[in-house]
């Protein structure tokens, strides 16, 4: 018996074997014999149930193969023959050892044997069962394309390929994880995507070293330049329209098999703050809504430490009347104004995760639990103050305003240590630990672009690029933080 | 140990040792605090301090947001202001704060000696705001302090409210902390400060405090009623007496501090009057031969008409002119009384005649300021008051006409 590296047997009762013996156990791997040459010669077909598309192994494989009158010639009959004339499959590759043999049935072909022949055709006939382009549920927004990618990688280089149209777009295809055989493909656009950038993501790619790779996250925590960092360094997106805009800014997309979400890089600080209609729209409602985005990211992350920190601390810089209104309504509360905001902090995750978590059909009467449990009878039961819920919904609702995701599950973390530093040592510990966590962010890279550009180092040009996702006519160049190649994206900027 | 262990519990110490520039143990949870509203000081008869503080106390559940702030009247008396205030804790339930004290009004026996001992307090003091009112009270703060709300919740409401309608009218001077401690620190001259007082009466009001306090006391008893209306003047540290409302307005055209008001002139038996809403007053001391100071004060006022009399038309030019004229007599006699009453009675620069005169006239300042409190009743003042009509409001003539 030959190893998996050997060369294929000749005969097709050899090649039976082998492929019995790799794949033993392997109730999916179907096999069909049929003759040719008028009943001399003994071929059969091999491949993956599920895996192949059954109808096209019937159509273009069996029907033109038994339909057809053949005589075999020499060895290399099967391959040139079969290849170039018989077979009406698309993809067609003759195939010699048995390691290949085992990828490609793997990977969704239907392997060709015939009696007396040193190599097997292996033709294309993928057909795995997966859903088609779907719609964007992540990243809804009320302008612009509502196509979301899906598993089927190829599906999602399709849906990238059709918004840019050029040659310069490069896929790049590589192999990872050690059972998962997950194809992870790298994309980007020669001449404006950063030599340097593209390189190191390359190799970080090369260089993971996992067995299986089951969703864009697995890559994305392997490649990310800061493991640790509670901010997100690489962007994730559903939507294939912002893939394309992201190409088209000079930054690199990395597809993974099998993940309906894929990974835009370099992503810095304020990437996270657009949504993808902001460049659809007018530019002062862009402008508007940055600004409310990043607002309500401080809010998200503060709104509790600070409301703590002036109560306990800081009473004189509240308004005479909110503070009576504050003393009365806390007047006979049982707990400690820290315990209350972070008991009903939890009691928001709770809530935020359950919802996450349940079947839409019984989402509704959690919403009903949460809003009256938490909210009307927490107070009343004389549990929590108004105020308290007042501030825990702000936060909650600020937290949900961040278009991505990641970012406001990073002030959802962070929020917890400043609410410690703000009942322990009031704003001075807020300041203490923002200037810690800025100091922090200003030191982190995402694939060698500063993290907090153009803010440090202040890009000159790059704020309008950068900082705000303007219509393009508003932001004619690239941010030279990302690259330096190509900056110029609208030539004449006055349009009509 | 290895360098890097050794760096590490280095970071640790230090940060550690941030916690003790401030800590758990500088915090105080809400419901544990009073607020105190309002600070009134009297000397007590036997040499002590007595202080009166409305304390403010916000009562209610988690239910209903806030029922009432009740106001809890606290009493103590100390050998010193300081321990007078320390005493209070006594009888206080909760924790007094101070961040949010709106006027402190000292009684006029207090105002005499302890004057010096209150600016201590409010400079030194961080919980203190400059931006309180401080108001002097005829008789003693703390009966004053007695007296009921008329128509908001509590008496510190009113009375600051009273505070910002000063610049309505300008007949009473709201001093704060910050005005009263830089005035009472200038060496140069005297201190104008705020004035409350209260009126004992039994008329009727319709608000609905007033109403459930009448079923609450008796029926015909008298209650006091809080107005703030004048001024105060201190000297040297010491209150020395008080301005009513028309020497208070000369006082303050003086000094810059009028905004906005109302003077009435009489012509021709009828009264008109102006409305005032730009004053620029000028002082410029001059200097003759023999050492005599003869102080210029000159005042620019602009305002519109708000009412005339039937025959000066304020279309008419002539007219004009007289209502203007009219208008500057009745201001020069304002400004003539309130300087005459404070170098006569007082004998207090608190208009700062000293100060310009310092700053014009150095060398000569050095020369007369000791002898200042001499000098001051006796300078010559010249007043230059001009004003200007600028508007007549929407009709040109009155509506009624007493002829018809």
């Amino acid at each position: 018996m030959q190893n998996n590296e050997g060369l294929l047997p000749c005969s097709t009762e050899e090649n039976k074997q082998l492929l019995r013996h790799i794949f033993s156990n392997c109730c999916d791997l179907v096999f069909r014999n049929f003759e040719i040459d008028g009943g001399k010669t003994s071929c059969f077909i091999a491949y993956i149930n599920g895996a192949v598309r059954i109808e096209n192994i019937s159509e273009s494989i069996l029907k033109p193969l038994m339909s057809t009158h053949m005589v075999k010639s020499d060895a290399s009959w099967l391959a040139k023959h079969i290849k170039l004339t018989v077979s009406t499959v698309c993809a067609a590759e003759e195939i010699k050892t048995a390691g290949d043999v085992t990828d490609r049935l793997l990977g969704g072909y239907c392997l060709l044997f015939a009696d007396g022949c040193p190599t097997c055709l292996a033709l294309d006939v993928e057909g795995w069962a997966m859903r088609q382009t779907g719609e964007a549920n992540v990243e809804p927004t009320l302008r612009g394309s509502v196509e979301s990618f899906v598993e089927d990688i190829t599906i999602n280089t399709s849906l990238i390929r059709r918004r840019i149209k050029t040659p310069k777009l490069k896929v790049e295809r590589m192999g990872i994880g050690t059972i998962s055989k997950t194809a992870v493909m790298i994309a980007y656009i020669e001449g404006i995507a950063d030599d340097i950038v593209v390189d190191k993501i390359r190799s970080r790619l090369k260089s993971i070293d996992a067995d299986m790779v089951l969703e864009s996250g697995t890559i994305e925590n392997f490649i990310r330049d800061n493991p640790y960092c509670p901010f997100p360094t690489i962007e994730f997106t559903e939507r294939p329209d912002l893939s394309a805009l992201a190409l088209s800014e000079g930054r690199v997309v990395v597809l993974t098999d099998n993940a309906p979400f894929v990974l835009i890089a370099p992503a810095v600080f304020s990437h996270f703050f657009m949504a993808a209609e902001d460049a659809f729209v007018s530019p002062y409602f862009t402008v508007f809504i940055t600004i409310v985005r990043g607002l309500a990211f401080f809010i998200s992350l503060l709104a509790p430490s600070i409301f703590i920190a002036i109560t306990l601390f800081h009473q004189e810089m509240i308004p005479y009347q909110l503070l009576e209104t504050l003393v009365a309504s806390r007047s006979d509360l049982p707990f400690p104004i820290f315990f209350e905001v972070l008991l009903m902090e939890l009691a928001f995750d709770l809530i935020s995760e359950a919802g996450e978590r349940l079947p839409r059909a019984i989402g509704s009467s959690l919403s009903i639990v949460g809003a009256i449990v938490l909210g009307q009878a927490a107070i009343q039961s004389g549990l929590v103050s108004p105020s308290t819920v007042v501030v825990v919904a702000a936060t909650a609702t600020a937290s949900f305003v961040n278009p991505k995701l990641n970012m406001s599950r990073a002030s959802r973390i962070l929020r917890f240590p400043f609410m410690i530093l703000g009942a322990s040592m009031g704003l001075f510990g807020i300041v203490m630990g923002g200037l810690t966590l800025l100091i922090y962010m200003v030191s982190i890279r995402s694939f060698g672009v500063p993290y907090m550009s153009p803010f440090s180092p202040s890009g000159k040009g790059d704020w309008q690029a950068m900082l705000l996702r303007l219509p393009l006519r508003f932001a004619p160049q690239r941010p030279t933080a990302i690259q330096k190649n190509n900056v110029t994206r609208v030539k004449n900027r006055s349009g009509a | 140990m290895s360098m890097k262990s050794i760096k590490a519990i280095a970071k640790v110490v230090l940060i550690c040792h941030m916690l003790l520039l401030t800590g758990c143990w500088g915090s105080m949870e809400l419901r544990e605090v009073n607020l105190v509203t309002v600070l009134g000081i009297d000397s007590a008869p036997d040499g002590e301090v007595e202080v009166t503080v409305l304390v403010s106390v916000p009562v209610g559940n988690a239910m209903s947001q806030q029922t009432k702030s009740s106001v809890w009247i606290g009493r103590a008396k100390g050998n010193s202001l300081e321990q007078a205030l320390n005493h209070l804790n006594a009888t206080s339930s909760k924790a007094l704060i101070w961040y949010h004290t709106q006027v402190i009004i000292l009684g006029a026996e207090a105002a005499k000696t302890l004057i010096k001992e209150f600016s201590d307090l409010n400079a030194r003091n961080r919980e203190m705001r400059f931006s309180q009112s401080v108001l002097i009270t005829e008789g003693k703060a703390s009966e004053l302090l007695d007296s009921p709300a008329n128509v908001l919740d509590s008496l510190s409401q009113e009375i600051e409210g009273m505070m910002r309608n000063t610049r309505e009218w300008s007949k009473a001077y709201a001093s704060t902390v910050s005005d009263f401690l830089s005035a009472v620190s200038n060496e140069n001259a005297d201190a104008l400060a705020g004035r409350i007082s209260r009126v004992m009466t039994a008329s009727n009001t319709s608000s609905v405090n007033r109403q459930s306090m009448q079923s609450a006391y008796w029926q015909d008893r008298e209650y006091g009623l809080v107005y703030t209306e004048g001024s105060s003047v201190i000297k040297n540290g010491r209150f020395v007496g008080f301005l009513d409302a028309d020497q208070t307005r000369g006082c303050l055209w003086i000094i810059n501090k009028v905004k906005k008001g109302i003077i009435s002139a009489q012509i021709d038996e009828e009264m008109v009057s102006l409305e005032y809403r730009v004053a620029k007053a000028e002082m410029k001391p001059e200097v003759s031969g023999d050492g005599k100071i003869t102080m210029n004060i000159k005042l620019r006022i602009k305002g519109s008409l708000s009412s005339s009399s039937d025959d000066k038309s304020p279309l008419s030019l002539a007219d004009t002119k007289d209502m203007e004229a009219a208008f500057e007599d009745a201001v020069r006699h304002e400004l003539a009384q309130a300087v005459e009453k404070l170098q006569k009675d007082y004998a207090a620069d608190a208009l700062g005649f000293g100060c310009v005169i310092k700053e014009k006239h150095p060398k000569l300042w050095k020369t007369i300021k000791a002898d200042w409190e001499d000098i001051f009743p006796n300078i010559e003042v010249r007043y230059d008051v001009n004003v200007l009509l600028r508007r007549f409001g929407t009709t040109t003539e009155s509506i009624i006409k007493n002829d018809s």
